[in-house]
Protein backbone atom coordinates (compact mmCIF):
# COMPACT_ATOMS: atom_id res chain seq x y z
CA UNK A 1 0.00 0.00 0.00
CA UNK A 2 1.42 3.39 -0.94
CA UNK A 3 2.05 5.84 1.90
CA UNK A 4 -1.05 7.76 2.85
CA UNK A 5 0.28 11.26 2.42
CA UNK A 6 0.84 11.67 -1.29
CA UNK A 7 -0.01 14.61 -3.45
CA UNK A 8 -2.88 14.29 -5.92
CA UNK A 9 -0.39 14.68 -8.76
CA UNK A 10 1.70 11.71 -7.65
CA UNK A 11 -1.33 9.51 -6.94
CA UNK A 12 -2.83 10.25 -10.31
CA UNK A 13 0.51 9.65 -12.09
CA UNK A 14 0.93 6.32 -10.28
CA UNK A 15 -2.52 5.28 -11.50
CA UNK A 16 -1.70 6.34 -15.03
CA UNK A 17 1.61 4.48 -14.94
CA UNK A 18 -0.13 1.35 -13.68
CA UNK A 19 -2.69 1.55 -16.48
CA UNK A 20 -0.04 2.16 -19.14
CA UNK A 21 1.84 -0.92 -17.96
CA UNK A 22 -1.28 -3.09 -18.01
CA UNK A 23 -2.81 -1.92 -21.23
CA UNK A 24 -0.11 -0.19 -23.28
CA UNK A 25 -1.16 1.56 -26.50
CA UNK A 26 0.73 0.54 -29.61
CA UNK A 27 3.93 2.38 -30.40
CA UNK A 28 4.17 4.09 -27.03
CA UNK A 29 6.08 3.39 -23.88
CA UNK A 30 6.30 5.75 -20.90
CA UNK A 31 7.18 5.77 -17.23
CA UNK A 32 8.88 7.75 -14.48
CA UNK A 33 12.65 8.07 -14.79
CA UNK A 34 13.07 7.19 -11.11
CA UNK A 35 10.64 5.86 -8.51
CA UNK A 36 11.62 8.74 -6.22
CA UNK A 37 10.26 11.41 -8.51
CA UNK A 38 6.99 10.69 -10.25
CA UNK A 39 6.91 14.18 -11.76
CA UNK A 40 9.56 13.38 -14.39
CA UNK A 41 8.86 10.78 -17.03
CA UNK A 42 10.69 9.39 -19.96
CA UNK A 43 8.86 8.09 -23.00
CA UNK A 44 9.52 6.48 -26.32
CA UNK A 45 7.38 7.11 -29.36
CA UNK A 46 7.54 4.98 -32.49
CA UNK A 47 7.27 6.89 -35.75
CA UNK A 48 3.84 6.24 -37.30
CA UNK A 49 3.70 3.87 -40.28
CA UNK A 50 3.48 5.34 -43.79
CA UNK A 51 5.09 8.61 -42.75
CA UNK A 52 8.67 9.80 -43.09
CA UNK A 53 9.06 9.14 -39.34
CA UNK A 54 8.36 5.42 -39.80
CA UNK A 55 11.08 3.20 -38.38
CA UNK A 56 12.29 5.85 -35.96
CA UNK A 57 12.02 5.63 -32.18
CA UNK A 58 11.96 9.05 -30.55
CA UNK A 59 12.82 9.49 -26.87
CA UNK A 60 11.22 12.39 -25.02
CA UNK A 61 10.83 13.67 -21.46
CA UNK A 62 7.63 14.74 -19.74
CA UNK A 63 7.87 17.12 -16.78
CA UNK A 64 4.69 17.46 -14.71
CA UNK A 65 3.73 20.49 -12.59
CA UNK A 66 3.00 19.98 -8.87
CA UNK A 67 -0.70 20.65 -9.54
CA UNK A 68 -1.04 18.05 -12.33
CA UNK A 69 -3.64 17.26 -13.72
CA UNK A 70 -4.95 20.81 -13.30
CA UNK A 71 -2.10 21.99 -15.50
CA UNK A 72 -0.41 20.15 -18.37
CA UNK A 73 3.11 18.69 -18.38
CA UNK A 74 5.84 19.93 -20.69
CA UNK A 75 7.13 17.58 -23.31
CA UNK A 76 10.55 17.72 -24.92
CA UNK A 77 12.19 15.46 -27.47
CA UNK A 78 15.73 14.58 -26.38
CA UNK A 79 17.51 14.92 -28.78
CA UNK A 80 15.28 17.42 -30.64
CA UNK A 81 13.53 16.14 -33.75
CA UNK A 82 13.05 18.02 -37.02
CA UNK A 83 9.33 18.76 -37.19
CA UNK A 84 7.23 21.90 -37.85
CA UNK A 85 5.60 21.74 -34.39
CA UNK A 86 8.72 20.99 -32.35
CA UNK A 87 10.91 23.90 -31.25
CA UNK A 88 14.62 23.67 -32.17
CA UNK A 89 15.29 22.88 -28.46
CA UNK A 90 12.99 19.84 -28.67
CA UNK A 91 9.96 21.25 -26.85
CA UNK A 92 6.66 20.08 -28.31
CA UNK A 93 4.09 22.72 -29.27
CA UNK A 94 0.60 21.24 -29.58
CA UNK A 95 -2.70 22.54 -28.32
CA UNK A 96 -3.36 19.67 -25.88
CA UNK A 97 -0.24 20.77 -23.94
CA UNK A 98 -1.41 24.38 -23.60
CA UNK A 99 -3.12 25.44 -20.38
CA UNK A 100 -6.56 27.04 -20.77
CA UNK A 101 -5.30 30.58 -20.27
CA UNK A 102 -2.24 30.36 -22.44
CA UNK A 103 -2.42 30.36 -26.20
CA UNK A 104 0.92 31.25 -27.76
CA UNK A 105 -0.46 31.32 -31.26
CA UNK A 106 -3.87 32.90 -30.63
CA UNK A 107 -5.77 30.54 -32.83
CA UNK A 108 -6.63 27.51 -30.72
CA UNK A 109 -10.18 27.00 -29.55
CA UNK A 110 -10.60 26.17 -25.86
CA UNK A 111 -11.87 22.72 -26.76
CA UNK A 112 -8.48 21.63 -28.11
CA UNK A 113 -6.51 22.69 -25.07
CA UNK A 114 -5.51 21.00 -21.83
CA UNK A 115 -8.19 19.83 -19.46
CA UNK A 116 -7.63 17.79 -16.28
CA UNK A 117 -9.37 14.82 -17.90
CA UNK A 118 -6.51 14.48 -20.40
CA UNK A 119 -3.74 12.01 -19.64
CA UNK A 120 -0.23 10.93 -20.55
CA UNK A 121 -1.72 8.38 -22.92
CA UNK A 122 -3.80 11.00 -24.72
CA UNK A 123 -0.84 13.37 -24.97
CA UNK A 124 1.37 10.70 -26.52
CA UNK A 125 -1.34 9.65 -28.95
CA UNK A 126 -1.76 13.31 -29.96
CA UNK A 127 1.98 13.60 -30.47
CA UNK A 128 1.91 10.51 -32.67
CA UNK A 129 -0.78 12.03 -34.83
CA UNK A 130 1.21 15.28 -34.84
CA UNK A 131 4.12 13.31 -36.32
CA UNK A 132 1.83 11.93 -38.99
CA UNK A 133 0.16 15.24 -39.75
CA UNK A 134 2.16 18.38 -38.93
CA UNK A 135 0.12 21.51 -38.36
CA UNK A 136 1.63 24.21 -40.56
CA UNK A 137 -0.59 26.91 -39.08
CA UNK A 138 1.47 27.04 -35.90
CA UNK A 139 5.10 26.61 -36.75
CA UNK A 140 7.44 26.12 -33.81
CA UNK A 141 10.40 25.35 -36.06
CA UNK A 142 10.29 27.82 -38.94
CA UNK A 143 12.86 26.01 -41.08
CA UNK A 144 11.00 22.73 -40.74
CA UNK A 145 7.66 24.41 -41.50
CA UNK A 146 9.04 26.04 -44.64
CA UNK A 147 10.67 22.89 -45.90
CA UNK A 148 7.55 20.83 -45.14
CA UNK A 149 5.38 23.27 -47.04
CA UNK A 150 7.67 24.06 -49.98
CA UNK A 151 9.71 20.93 -50.59
CA UNK A 152 8.14 17.81 -49.11
CA UNK A 153 10.70 15.51 -50.74
CA UNK A 154 13.62 17.34 -49.12
CA UNK A 155 11.77 17.39 -45.78
CA UNK A 156 11.17 13.64 -45.88
CA UNK A 157 14.79 13.01 -46.88
CA UNK A 158 16.08 15.16 -44.01
CA UNK A 159 13.89 13.34 -41.46
CA UNK A 160 14.88 9.91 -42.77
CA UNK A 161 18.53 10.95 -42.65
CA UNK A 162 18.15 12.00 -39.01
CA UNK A 163 16.52 8.67 -38.15
CA UNK A 164 19.27 6.68 -39.86
CA UNK A 165 21.89 8.72 -38.03
CA UNK A 166 20.15 8.17 -34.68
CA UNK A 167 20.06 4.41 -35.33
CA UNK A 168 23.78 4.52 -36.19
CA UNK A 169 23.30 3.33 -39.77
CA UNK B 1 -3.25 0.84 -5.57
CA UNK B 2 -6.41 0.00 -7.43
CA UNK B 3 -7.93 1.29 -10.64
CA UNK B 4 -10.62 0.35 -13.10
CA UNK B 5 -8.25 -1.73 -15.23
CA UNK B 6 -8.31 -4.32 -12.40
CA UNK B 7 -11.43 -5.63 -14.10
CA UNK B 8 -9.79 -6.12 -17.49
CA UNK B 9 -8.40 -9.51 -16.44
CA UNK B 10 -11.73 -10.77 -15.07
CA UNK B 11 -14.69 -12.62 -16.49
CA UNK B 12 -16.50 -9.32 -17.19
CA UNK B 13 -13.88 -6.93 -18.59
CA UNK B 14 -16.52 -4.33 -19.45
CA UNK B 15 -16.81 -3.57 -15.72
CA UNK B 16 -13.73 -1.47 -16.34
CA UNK B 17 -15.88 1.06 -18.21
CA UNK B 18 -18.55 0.81 -15.53
CA UNK B 19 -16.10 1.60 -12.77
CA UNK B 20 -14.56 4.40 -14.80
CA UNK B 21 -17.86 6.22 -14.41
CA UNK B 22 -17.71 5.84 -10.63
CA UNK B 23 -14.35 7.59 -10.56
CA UNK B 24 -13.52 11.27 -10.62
CA UNK B 25 -12.26 12.14 -14.11
CA UNK B 26 -9.70 14.49 -12.53
CA UNK B 27 -7.99 12.42 -9.82
CA UNK B 28 -9.27 8.95 -10.93
CA UNK B 29 -10.23 8.02 -7.36
CA UNK B 30 -13.63 6.56 -6.53
CA UNK B 31 -16.23 9.33 -6.02
CA UNK B 32 -16.41 8.87 -2.25
CA UNK B 33 -15.37 12.31 -1.07
CA UNK B 34 -18.47 14.53 -1.31
CA UNK B 35 -18.88 14.37 -5.10
CA UNK B 36 -20.42 17.42 -6.77
CA UNK B 37 -22.46 17.59 -9.94
CA UNK B 38 -22.21 20.49 -12.37
CA UNK B 39 -25.09 22.13 -14.21
CA UNK B 40 -24.02 20.22 -17.31
CA UNK B 41 -24.50 16.97 -15.37
CA UNK B 42 -20.90 15.85 -14.82
CA UNK B 43 -19.69 14.68 -11.42
CA UNK B 44 -16.27 15.23 -9.81
CA UNK B 45 -14.81 15.07 -6.29
CA UNK B 46 -15.76 18.31 -4.55
CA UNK B 47 -12.10 19.15 -3.96
CA UNK B 48 -11.03 18.41 -7.52
CA UNK B 49 -13.66 20.53 -9.25
CA UNK B 50 -13.11 23.36 -6.75
CA UNK B 51 -9.39 23.44 -7.51
CA UNK B 52 -10.05 23.29 -11.21
CA UNK B 53 -12.44 26.25 -10.99
CA UNK B 54 -9.61 28.40 -9.58
CA UNK B 55 -7.93 27.80 -12.94
CA UNK B 56 -10.76 27.88 -15.43
CA UNK B 57 -14.54 28.25 -15.04
CA UNK B 58 -15.44 25.52 -17.50
CA UNK B 59 -16.39 21.87 -17.11
CA UNK B 60 -13.29 19.70 -17.69
CA UNK B 61 -15.40 17.21 -19.67
CA UNK B 62 -17.63 19.31 -21.91
CA UNK B 63 -16.16 22.81 -21.44
CA UNK B 64 -19.49 24.42 -20.64
CA UNK B 65 -19.38 27.38 -18.27
CA UNK B 66 -19.51 26.24 -14.59
CA UNK B 67 -19.99 28.44 -11.51
CA UNK B 68 -18.85 27.28 -8.09
CA UNK B 69 -22.14 28.43 -6.54
CA UNK B 70 -24.12 26.16 -8.86
CA UNK B 71 -22.33 22.95 -7.89
CA UNK B 72 -24.58 20.50 -6.01
CA UNK B 73 -23.81 17.44 -3.94
CA UNK B 74 -24.48 14.23 -5.89
CA UNK B 75 -25.69 12.16 -2.97
CA UNK B 76 -27.27 9.24 -4.83
CA UNK B 77 -24.07 8.62 -6.71
CA UNK B 78 -22.05 8.93 -3.52
CA UNK B 79 -24.17 6.22 -1.87
CA UNK B 80 -23.93 4.02 -4.95
CA UNK B 81 -20.15 4.36 -4.97
CA UNK B 82 -20.02 3.55 -1.25
CA UNK B 83 -21.89 0.31 -1.89
CA UNK B 84 -19.66 -0.45 -4.84
CA UNK B 85 -16.55 0.13 -2.73
CA UNK B 86 -17.83 -2.23 -0.02
CA UNK B 87 -18.34 -5.01 -2.53
CA UNK B 88 -15.59 -4.24 -5.00
CA UNK B 89 -12.89 -6.52 -3.63
CA UNK B 90 -15.30 -9.40 -3.12
CA UNK B 91 -16.57 -9.02 -6.66
CA UNK B 92 -13.10 -8.72 -8.13
CA UNK B 93 -11.97 -11.76 -6.21
CA UNK B 94 -14.99 -13.78 -7.32
CA UNK B 95 -14.68 -12.79 -10.96
CA UNK B 96 -10.98 -13.55 -11.03
CA UNK B 97 -11.48 -16.93 -9.36
CA UNK B 98 -14.18 -17.96 -11.82
CA UNK B 99 -12.04 -16.75 -14.69
CA UNK B 100 -9.04 -18.76 -13.49
CA UNK B 101 -10.94 -21.94 -12.79
CA UNK B 102 -12.61 -21.70 -16.20
CA UNK B 103 -9.36 -21.34 -18.06
CA UNK B 104 -7.78 -24.09 -16.05
CA UNK B 105 -10.57 -26.53 -16.86
CA UNK B 106 -10.26 -25.51 -20.45
CA UNK B 107 -6.54 -26.08 -20.54
CA UNK B 108 -6.83 -29.44 -18.81
CA UNK B 109 -9.40 -30.54 -21.36
CA UNK B 110 -7.09 -29.68 -24.19
CA UNK B 111 -4.14 -31.31 -22.61
CA UNK B 112 -5.96 -34.57 -22.04
CA UNK B 113 -6.45 -34.76 -25.75
CA UNK B 114 -3.11 -33.50 -26.91
CA UNK B 115 -0.44 -34.08 -24.33
CA UNK B 116 0.93 -36.81 -22.16
CA UNK B 117 0.31 -37.04 -18.46
CA UNK B 118 3.79 -35.73 -17.68
CA UNK B 119 3.04 -32.39 -19.20
CA UNK B 120 -0.24 -32.30 -17.32
CA UNK B 121 1.58 -32.67 -14.04
CA UNK B 122 3.94 -29.86 -14.86
CA UNK B 123 0.97 -27.65 -15.59
CA UNK B 124 -0.66 -28.47 -12.31
CA UNK B 125 2.49 -27.91 -10.32
CA UNK B 126 2.94 -24.65 -12.11
CA UNK B 127 -0.48 -23.17 -11.58
CA UNK B 128 -1.01 -23.13 -7.80
CA UNK B 129 1.90 -20.79 -7.18
CA UNK B 130 0.49 -18.14 -9.44
CA UNK B 131 -3.19 -18.54 -8.79
CA UNK B 132 -3.50 -19.00 -5.07
CA UNK B 133 -1.92 -15.65 -4.31
CA UNK B 134 -4.30 -12.78 -3.74
CA UNK B 135 -4.40 -9.29 -2.36
CA UNK B 136 -5.85 -8.72 1.11
CA UNK B 137 -8.73 -6.27 0.76
CA UNK B 138 -7.82 -4.54 4.01
CA UNK B 139 -4.06 -4.12 4.09
CA UNK B 140 -3.40 -4.73 0.35
CA UNK B 141 -0.61 -7.23 1.06
CA UNK B 142 -0.23 -10.08 -1.41
CA UNK B 143 -0.67 -13.36 0.45
CA UNK B 144 -1.77 -16.91 -0.32
CA UNK B 145 -5.55 -17.08 -0.57
CA UNK B 146 -5.73 -19.80 2.06
CA UNK B 147 -4.04 -17.52 4.54
CA UNK B 148 -6.27 -14.55 3.69
CA UNK B 149 -9.41 -16.62 4.03
CA UNK B 150 -8.13 -18.15 7.22
CA UNK B 151 -6.73 -16.08 10.03
CA UNK B 152 -5.32 -13.12 8.17
CA UNK B 153 -8.52 -11.13 7.52
CA UNK B 154 -9.59 -11.32 11.15
CA UNK B 155 -6.29 -10.14 12.54
CA UNK B 156 -6.03 -7.55 9.81
CA UNK B 157 -9.48 -6.14 10.60
CA UNK B 158 -8.74 -6.05 14.30
CA UNK B 159 -5.40 -4.28 14.02
CA UNK B 160 -6.76 -1.78 11.51
CA UNK B 161 -9.82 -0.84 13.52
CA UNK B 162 -7.91 -0.57 16.78
CA UNK B 163 -5.35 1.56 14.99
CA UNK B 164 -7.95 3.99 13.74
CA UNK B 165 -9.46 4.17 17.19
CA UNK B 166 -6.10 4.93 18.71
CA UNK B 167 -5.58 7.70 16.21
CA UNK B 168 -8.32 9.87 17.63
CA UNK B 169 -8.31 9.27 21.37
CA UNK B 170 -9.47 12.77 22.29
CA UNK B 171 -12.51 14.51 21.04
CA UNK B 172 -11.50 17.20 18.64
CA UNK B 173 -14.31 19.59 17.72
CA UNK B 174 -15.29 19.55 14.05
CA UNK B 175 -16.08 23.00 12.68
CA UNK B 176 -19.55 23.53 11.27
CA UNK B 177 -19.35 26.86 9.50
CA UNK B 178 -17.89 27.10 6.02
CA UNK B 179 -15.20 29.58 5.05
CA UNK B 180 -16.08 32.27 2.55
CA UNK B 181 -13.71 33.10 -0.28
CA UNK B 182 -12.76 36.78 -0.07
CA UNK B 183 -12.53 38.95 -3.17
CA UNK B 184 -8.73 39.07 -3.27
CA UNK B 185 -8.49 42.04 -5.63
CA UNK B 186 -9.80 44.33 -2.87
CA UNK B 187 -7.45 42.98 -0.17
CA UNK B 188 -3.94 44.21 0.55
CA UNK B 189 -1.12 41.69 0.99
CA UNK B 190 -1.10 42.47 4.72
CA UNK B 191 -4.80 41.62 5.03
CA UNK B 192 -4.36 38.32 3.20
CA UNK B 193 -1.47 37.53 5.56
CA UNK B 194 -3.71 38.22 8.57
CA UNK B 195 -6.40 36.00 7.07
CA UNK B 196 -3.89 33.17 6.63
CA UNK B 197 -2.51 33.61 10.13
CA UNK B 198 -6.03 33.52 11.60
CA UNK B 199 -6.47 30.11 10.04
CA UNK B 200 -3.14 28.88 11.37
CA UNK B 201 -1.45 28.95 7.97
CA UNK B 202 1.97 30.16 6.85
CA UNK B 203 1.76 33.85 5.92
CA UNK B 204 5.01 34.16 3.96
CA UNK B 205 5.56 34.35 0.24
CA UNK B 206 4.55 36.36 -2.79
CA UNK B 207 1.01 37.69 -3.21
CA UNK B 208 0.24 34.98 -5.77
CA UNK B 209 1.47 32.30 -3.35
CA UNK B 210 -0.60 33.78 -0.49
CA UNK B 211 -3.74 33.66 -2.61
CA UNK B 212 -3.01 30.13 -3.85
CA UNK B 213 -2.46 28.99 -0.27
CA UNK B 214 -5.75 30.42 0.93
CA UNK B 215 -7.61 28.96 -2.06
CA UNK B 216 -6.17 25.52 -1.33
CA UNK B 217 -7.14 25.76 2.34
CA UNK B 218 -10.59 27.03 1.39
CA UNK B 219 -11.03 24.02 -0.93
CA UNK B 220 -9.88 21.52 1.69
CA UNK B 221 -11.85 23.13 4.51
CA UNK B 222 -15.22 23.53 2.83
CA UNK B 223 -15.15 20.17 1.08
CA UNK B 224 -14.18 18.52 4.33
CA UNK B 225 -17.43 19.80 5.84
CA UNK B 226 -19.37 18.20 2.98
CA UNK B 227 -17.95 14.76 3.84
CA UNK B 228 -20.16 12.35 5.71
CA UNK B 229 -17.55 12.14 8.45
CA UNK B 230 -15.52 15.36 8.38
CA UNK B 231 -11.94 15.26 9.58
CA UNK B 232 -10.65 17.47 12.40
CA UNK B 233 -8.90 20.69 11.43
CA UNK B 234 -5.52 19.28 12.51
CA UNK B 235 -5.72 16.80 9.60
CA UNK B 236 -6.36 19.65 7.17
CA UNK B 237 -3.27 21.42 8.49
CA UNK B 238 -1.26 18.25 7.80
CA UNK B 239 -2.58 18.24 4.25
CA UNK B 240 -1.58 21.87 3.92
CA UNK B 241 1.98 21.11 5.00
CA UNK B 242 2.12 18.40 2.32
CA UNK B 243 0.85 20.97 -0.16
CA UNK B 244 3.62 23.38 0.88
CA UNK B 245 6.21 20.67 0.27
CA UNK B 246 4.95 19.85 -3.21
CA UNK B 247 4.99 23.56 -4.04
CA UNK B 248 8.65 23.91 -3.10
CA UNK B 249 9.68 20.81 -5.00
CA UNK B 250 8.42 22.21 -8.22
CA UNK B 251 11.74 23.57 -9.41
CA UNK B 252 12.28 21.03 -12.13
CA UNK B 253 10.20 22.87 -14.72
CA UNK B 254 11.63 22.86 -18.20
CA UNK B 255 13.28 26.16 -18.98
CA UNK B 256 10.92 28.52 -20.76
CA UNK B 257 12.08 29.89 -24.08
CA UNK B 258 13.46 33.23 -22.85
CA UNK B 259 13.00 35.93 -25.48
CA UNK B 260 15.77 38.16 -24.10
CA UNK B 261 18.27 35.34 -23.89
CA UNK B 262 17.41 34.21 -27.39
CA UNK B 263 17.81 37.75 -28.73
CA UNK B 264 21.20 38.24 -27.11
CA UNK B 265 22.43 34.84 -28.32
CA UNK B 266 21.45 35.54 -31.89
CA UNK B 267 22.15 39.27 -31.93
CA UNK B 268 24.71 39.02 -34.73
CA UNK B 269 22.35 37.01 -36.94
CA UNK B 270 19.54 39.46 -36.36
CA UNK B 271 21.87 42.36 -37.19
CA UNK B 272 22.92 40.66 -40.41
CA UNK B 273 19.31 40.05 -41.37
CA UNK B 274 18.40 43.67 -40.62
CA UNK B 275 21.24 45.06 -42.69
CA UNK B 276 20.47 42.75 -45.60
CA UNK B 277 16.79 43.68 -45.36
CA UNK B 278 17.73 47.37 -45.42
CA UNK B 279 19.88 46.78 -48.49
CA UNK B 280 16.98 45.01 -50.18
CA UNK B 281 14.73 47.91 -49.41
CA UNK B 282 17.26 50.37 -50.85
CA UNK B 283 17.80 48.32 -53.95
CA UNK B 284 14.09 47.93 -54.53
CA UNK B 285 14.17 51.57 -55.49
CA UNK B 286 16.53 50.62 -58.34
CA UNK B 287 14.45 47.83 -59.91
CA UNK B 288 17.19 46.43 -62.23
CA UNK B 289 19.15 44.80 -59.39
CA UNK B 290 16.23 42.99 -57.81
CA UNK B 291 17.17 39.56 -59.10
CA UNK B 292 20.63 39.72 -57.49
CA UNK B 293 19.11 40.30 -54.09
CA UNK B 294 17.01 37.22 -54.25
CA UNK B 295 20.11 35.14 -54.91
CA UNK B 296 21.94 36.79 -52.03
CA UNK B 297 19.14 36.04 -49.59
CA UNK B 298 18.83 32.41 -50.53
CA UNK B 299 22.56 32.00 -50.11
CA UNK B 300 22.65 33.37 -46.60
CA UNK B 301 19.69 31.34 -45.39
CA UNK B 302 21.25 27.86 -45.16
CA UNK B 303 24.05 29.29 -43.02
CA UNK B 304 21.69 30.69 -40.44
CA UNK B 305 19.87 27.40 -40.45
CA UNK B 306 23.00 25.53 -39.54
CA UNK B 307 23.84 27.97 -36.80
CA UNK B 308 20.38 27.66 -35.35
CA UNK B 309 20.67 23.91 -35.23
CA UNK B 310 24.04 23.97 -33.49
CA UNK B 311 23.01 26.51 -30.90
CA UNK B 312 19.81 24.73 -29.98
CA UNK B 313 21.65 21.46 -29.50
CA UNK B 314 24.17 22.94 -27.11
CA UNK B 315 21.30 24.73 -25.29
CA UNK B 316 19.73 21.44 -24.79
CA UNK B 317 22.83 19.83 -23.32
CA UNK B 318 23.32 22.59 -20.80
CA UNK B 319 19.72 22.24 -19.62
CA UNK B 320 20.09 18.56 -18.98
Amino acid sequence: MPPKRMSTAVKRLMTEYRQLMKDPPEGISAGPISEDNFLEWECLIAGPADTCYEGGVFPATLVFPADYPLNPPKMKFVPPIFHPNVYPNGEVCISILHAPGDDPNHYESASERWSPIQSVEKILLSVMSMLAEPNDESGANIDASKLWRDNREAFNARVRGDIREALGL
Amino acid sequence: MEDSTDFLATKIPSLEKFEDNLRCPICRELLLRAPKITECGHTFCGECIDRHLNNETRCPLCRLEVQRAQLRANKSLESAVEEWKLNRDKLLHQLTLEQNSNTREHKDDNEKHEHTGVLNNVEIQHNPNVKTMSVCPICSKTLPISEIQGSHIDTCLQTNSSRSKRKRPFFEPIPTKKLSLPFFATLSDAKIRILLAENGLISKGSRAKLIQRFQEYFTLYNNNLDLKTPEPVSNLRKKMSLWEKTQNNNTNDLKELDAKEWTSQHQTQFDELITSAKKTAEKKNTPEKNSENVINLTQTEPQTKLKNGEVSESDNESEI
